[in-house]
């Protein structure tokens, strides 16, 4: 078959897994444990065949047009290894779901997200470019978030909450990254940025820090680890173990990739190497210590793993950081590193998965609980031996030839450039692991030594617990025994991919951890962890009681938290119902306006009332007075009427010699009007009265129209406060009877 | 562009409001047949849309004027791609709400009220988007706008009928500054028409800020931006869950095809990015993303939740066409579409849940993901999509939005939007998480899917959640590349 369909089939596996138990009409976790077995397992097959049956060679695979981005993949061999280890890891761990979800309830839930955390797990190596990567990370955090909380109680959820808001606040932080890179260089694969790009250290910087919290946040590294220590034992152990085992490794990949091959790539010795690389080995040996030391005070056995998880991701970080100095050889970083993902995923998740194995019988995972379960399971305790020895990094198992290698990069860098703080590193390094084998020795004791009575335990555990920790004990041994082997299998095809040459390659190969000088380091390891252990003997310093408000949670992000959520809650909810109200005061003052307008209305009513009261009474005073008038001419008029009687006779006398001469008079007019009119024949012409319509005509046309030609501020000042005024009017009303 | 003559954008923008006039005489006689007849005509509208597609394909741009009504501007329809897509989403969301009207309106009554306006405002709506020339939109903005108030106020309570009235006079105000600013255009100008290349503006001078801020007053109190959103956050809650859904989804975005119209076509990108006022919109659009999201963090109300949330993605919307850039634009348009569809899912689960349970506070509603998985599940694709998670749609506008951000060299404003996307998780995944996770043992039974609810109902709810996913997800994505072209075509950019 097409290896590109192969790969195709080894991405859909999950998919198509997760749907199949979603639609299983079964509650039974036996059926739903088989799906989930046979789609992971079919899966493995698939990128095996991929990748051994077709020669080793590089696969891409497209899928154009998905989600208007595309799909971009690719199976190299550092993807491959990193699938092929995600996918074993994720088979063994099903295996043990058998027997481990029997009695945990809701199986088909943790099935279905089960199967999709595995696709954004795998779909994020596999990933060739940062957009894809990002989407399958975001699928990976939202479905994990489901198997963080499977419990529900009030631990899991609050557990639950923390992770969920740090993880999609990682994912934007991340995706913030992905932008910025974009839009500087056009391109979201994982090339180095052009030296242009390179030489703005603003950019640079930004990019850098949203990469280093969107993948650091994932991968735990101080002081974004505050999530994990909470999430990790909450969930059930198969989730715990590939949380921890697996998916923290892809918050360290992701800062792998785009600090080693993008932002920082070999051969460009800028600002921005020295000041990431710094920043990443200073994080990674705080996390390394500080995660120890924490684990060593732990008094719970997944809690005290979690923590371990924190110390061991900071290995893998200073690798990185040690990598991405432009100082001494980055061929050291970057195989310890690579060796350490490796490591830590086998005897990680082996002895999540022996502790959970453990806590099905007992129900306890508290210290003070457990104990003496030497004698009743040996067979775990062999594996959590084995497992413990490896993650001490004893000589002969895994974590020996890993931790060599990342502190080899450390005494490279130091020869490479003297300076006290590399100096200092090595000696942290030392205190760590010391501080490893501390706290695997305590875990060691209030586990397995010391009397109790477990006689009500069952003598046989069920096979599918112990099948998978007999695997990771024996992959522990095989790499332990062959380190080189395993260097030459895996470490040397993945170191190719991104762009080894020939040489370095071969003195990775030629790296031979068995010699005298590591050996004595190992030995000088052993010892501080002695002394470490007699203080903890004598003084009890694991025991340690810290105040509470020392930790990152009440000292940073509570505070942050809480700020925040109160500026959304108080300031800004203020202002938005200030706006609101400035609205209705100004509804309300309007209002006020109007009714003082009102007012003065009504006094001018009543002036006018009151004036036309007092016009009536005066006119009513004049009528009185003229009546008097009157009345006086008419006693005046009756007395003067005897005395007119008299003379109205001579009166009619001189009318009748009037009336005679008029005659003569009126006949001598009529002569002359005759005359008259002959005299002005011409006719009179009548007066235009169109002519003033015209001269308002010519005024009209005279007068401008256009607006612009207005005084606008008047103009929209008046009608805007017209506008405003009748608006607000009503507005007002409202608010006052709201009110 | 030359455009062709076509009846299509007046026949689809007629026929709701003239539809009316038989509905009211059909409801008289019965109420099954009215409702049966609204379905019909929401129906035959989006058909009416739709069929314009082969025309806007293989023309780009069609339309018909009729200069005799309503001299001196004359009414004219205009489509061309942009218009298309909004209408055809417009219309589509109509359908689907008012089959989901059907069951959900049953226990609110006045039925023979609440049909004809819904068409009424269907109509002012596709008038709003398929008109050519800016009076002509005014028109039909402001026929949308006094149809939606009969909806605000469908359950006349004291809230209501507050909130309607203040509804009613910011948009008045609002329809007036448009009023006025068309008027100076006219008077500049001398026509108001819409198209590529016909700027009515060609110079800055007080005269034309004037009108630009006219527009945006006029555009924006529809829009519900900063700080001419007062209304909204009383508006959406008290609506029919219905109407509230077109109100988010669709009505707000009349206000943001204004606001494209204004800064594309009646001044020109060349013209606000040479005056700057490019700045005024951008501020903002920053105020109403931050405000929108805190705000909507402070509720209890899931209605009022979601009615800021209409706030703060308004603001992207803002943003985005601010930004003066192809990919902006793009951004822009593709989340007024996935918006329609997300906030409209929203509301109409929101409005399911609160009619099966008749509680409305967000704390109430813990492990009803269990009563009702279809309903409850579907809102949760759409916060995921509001939430900008990928494979969702919202997850795509925002992508682009953030490369028009960093085009214009703007990089703060993805820092606004990645921050804004977090105050959305913190505000829709509770009410997620409260849904499904978290409940007591014995409170956790399954209700049987698809029959939590009547198929009316789950029908509508879960055709646009399935648009969230597929148009987030399909491979050919023809909203994106519609939103593409039209953003080119604004921008003048020949492909």
């Amino acid at each position: 078959m097409n290896a590109q369909w192969l790969l195709a089939l080894a991405l859909s596996c999950p998919l198509a897994g997760g749907l199949v138990t979603w639609l299983a009409r079964t509650q039974l976790n036996k059926r739903l444990g088989a799906i989930n077995l046979t789609f992971t397992a079919l899966s493995l097959i698939c990128v095996a065949l991929a990748w051994f049956g077709g020669g080793r060679q590089a696969i891409t695979f497209q899928l154009p047009g998905f989600m208007a981005l595309g799909l971009n993949f690719e199976l190299n061999g550092l993807t491959a290894i990193f699938a092929l280890l995600f996918l074993a890891a994720w088979t063994a761990t099903s295996i043990y779901c058998f027997g481990y979800m029997e009695n945990e309830g809701s199986p088909r839930r943790f099935y279905v997200f089960l199967q999709l955390t595995l696709l954004g797990c795998i779909g994020v190596v596999l990933a060739s470019d940062l957009i894809t990567l990002f989407l399958f990370f975001e699928l990976m955090t939202l479905c994990s978030y489901v198997l963080v909380i499977h419990k529900e109680d009030a631990d899991a959820m609050s557990a639950g909450n923390l992770y969920l808001f740090l993880g999609v606040f990682g994912g934007l932080a991340l995706l913030t990254g992905i932008f910025l890179l974009y839009n500087a260089t056009g391109t979201v694969s994982f090339t180095a940025i052009p030296p242009a790009v390179a030489e703005n250290t603003g950019l640079v910087a930004a990019m850098g820090i949203a990469f280093l919290l969107g993948f650091g946040i994932k991968a735990g590294i101080f002081p974004l680890h505050i999530w994990l220590p909470k999430a990790h034992p909450v969930a059930p152990t198969p989730a715990s173990a590939l949380l921890s085992g697996i998916m923290i490794k892809t918050g360290a990949y992701g800062l792998f990739r785009v600090f080693y091959s993008v932002i920082a790539p070999a051969g460009q010795n800028g600002a921005g190497a020295v000041f990431f690389g710094s920043t990443l080995l200073g994080l990674g040996l705080i996390t390394m210590v500080l995660g120890a030391f924490l684990a060593l005070q732990q008094r719970q056995a997944k809690k005290t793993l979690a923590y371990s998880s924190v110390s061991q991701i900071g290995y893998i970080v200073m690798g990185l950081g040690a990598a991405v100095l432009p100082f001494g050889h980055d061929l050291y970083g970057v195989s310890g590193m690579l060796f350490h993902i490796l490591n830590h995923a086998v005897f990680k998740t082996t002895l999540f998965l022996c502790v959970g194995a453990i806590y099905v019988y007992t129900h306890s995972l508290e210290f003070d609980q457990l104990g003496g379960l030497l004698k009743k399971y040996p067979l775990v305790t062999f594996a959590f031996v084995i497992g413990a020895l490896g993650i001490t990094g004893m000589p002969g198992f895994n974590g020996y030839g890993s931790k060599t290698f990342l502190h080899h990069a450390l005494t490279d860098l130091y020869s490479a450039n003297p300076s006290w703080l590399l100096w200092l590193a090595e000696k942290l390094f030392v205190l760590a692991s010391a501080l490893t084998i501390c706290y695997f020795v305590k875990l060691f004791v209030n586990i397995f030594l010391g009397e109790k009575d477990w006689s009500r335990l069952p003598a046989r555990m069920a096979l599918s617990l112990q099948l998978p920790l007999v695997l990771g004990a024996a992959a522990v041994i095989y790499i332990g025994i062959f380190p080189q082997h395993t260097a030459r299998a895996v470490i040397i095809p993945a170191m190719k991919a991104i762009g080894f040459d020939q040489i370095s390659l071969e003195h990775v190969a030629g790296i031979n951890v068995w010699n005298g000088h590591d050996l004595s380091s190992m030995a000088i390891t052993i010892a501080v962890a002695a002394a470490i252990l007699l203080l903890v003997y004598r003084f009890k310093i694991d025991n340690l009681k810290f105040p509470p408000w020392l930790s990152l949670e009440r000292l940073l992000y509570l505070p942050a938290a809480r700020g925040f959520m109160g500026l959304c809650q108080g300031p800004v909810a203020y202002a938005d119902s200030l706006v609101n109200g400035i609205y209705y005061g100004f509804g309300g003052l309007f209002l006020g306006i109007c009714k003082h307008s009102a007012r003065i209305d009504g006094a001018i009513d009543s002036l006018y009332r009151k004036a036309g009261t007092g016009s009536v009474k005066l006119i009513g005073a004049t009528g009185l007075l003229d009546k008097r008038v009157n009345d006086l001419y008419s006693v005046l008029g009756k007395g003067s009427l005897k005395g007119f009687g008299k003379l109205a006779a001579w009166d009619r006398n001189l009318d009748e010699l009037y009336k005679n001469l008029g005659l003569v008079f009126t006949r001598a007019i009529g002569k002359l009007d005759a005359v008259d009119r002959k005299l002005t024949e011409t006719p009179v012409q009548p007066e235009d009265k169109r002519e003033w319509l015209g001269r308002m005509q010519r005024a009209m046309a005279n007068f401008s129209g256009k607006i612009s030609n207005l005084n606008v501020e008047v103009l929209v000042a008046a009608l805007a406060l017209g506008v405003v005024v009748l608006i607000f009017v009503f507005y007002g009303f409202l608010g006052g009877k709201m009110n | 562009m030359k455009e062709f003559y076509n009846y299509l954008p007046v026949l689809a923008t007629c026929f709701p409001i003239l539809a009316t006039l038989p509905l009211f005489f059909i409801q008289r006689s019965s109420a099954k047949l009215r409702d049966i007849a609204a379905l019909v005509i929401a129906g035959i509208t989006l058909a009416l849309v739709g069929s314009m597609y082969p025309f806007i394909k293989s023309l780009g741009t069609i339309g018909v004027s009729f200069s005799g009504i309503l001299p001196p501007f004359g009414i004219s329809f205009r489509a061309d791609v942009l218009s298309f897509m909004l209408a055809l989403i417009a219309s589509a969301v109509w359908l689907l709400a008012t089959i989901y009207s059907k069951e959900y309106m049953a226990h609110e009554g006045r039925l023979n009220r609440y049909y004809p306006f819904l068409l009424l405002s269907l109509g002012g709506c596709l008038g709003v988007f398929l008109t050519g020339d800016l009076f002509s939109l005014f028109v039909f903005f402001e026929l949308m706008s006094l149809a939606a108030y009969v909806l605000i106020v469908h359950e006349e309570s004291p809230l209501a009928m507050a909130a309607g009235y203040k509804y009613l006079i910011l948009t008045l105000i609002g329809g007036l500054a448009l009023f006025f600013g068309i008027v100076i255009a006219f008077e500049v100008a001398g026509n108001v028409q819409i198209g590529p290349g016909n700027y009515l503006f060609t110079e800055v001078n007080r005269l034309s800020f004037m009108a630009f801020i006219s527009f945006l007053v006029g555009f924006g109190i529809k829009m519900g931006i900063f700080p001419m959103h007062v209304w909204l956050p009383d508006a959406h809650p008290v609506a029919p869950s219905p109407a509230s859904a077109l109100l988010s989804g669709i009505m707000l975005k009349t206000g943001a095809y204004g606001l494209i119209r204004m800064v594309y076509n009646v001044y020109g990108p060349d013209l606000i990015a040479q005056a700057g006022w490019d700045k005024i919109l951008l501020v903002l659009a920053g105020i109403t993303i931050f405000l929108g999201s805190a705000v909507a963090i402070a509720q209890t109300d899931i209605k009022r939740r979601l009615a800021y949330s209409s706030i703060g993605q308004m603001g992207y919307v803002l943003l985005g066409l601010s930004l003066l850039n192809v990919n902006g634009l793009t951004g822009t348009i593709f989340h007024i579409f996935s918006h329609a569809l997300m906030k409209s899912t929203l509301f109409l689960c929101a409005g399911a849940m609160i009619y099966k349970t008749g509680k409305r506070q967000i704390r109430e509603f813990a492990g009803i993901g269990f009563q009702m998985p279809i309903t409850i599940g579907c809102f949760t694709v759409a916060a995921l999509a509001m939430i900008g998670i990928p494979p969702f749609n919202g997850f795509i506008s925002k992508l682009v939005l953030s490369i028009g951000a960093l085009d214009a060299g703007k990089p703060g404003f993805v820092f606004l939007l990645v921050l804004s996307s977090l105050m959305n998780g913190i505000y829709y995944l509770p009410i997620i998480i409260n849904a499904f996770l978290g409940v007591e043992k014995e409170k956790r039974v399954w209700a049987k899917p698809f029959t939590e609810l009547k198929a009316g109902m789950w029908v509508p709810i879960v055709l646009l959640a399935l648009g969230c996913l597929i148009f987030g997800l399909f491979p050919i994505n023809y909203p994106l590349a519609w939103a593409e072209s039209a953003a080119n075509l604004l921008m003048g950019v020949v492909k």
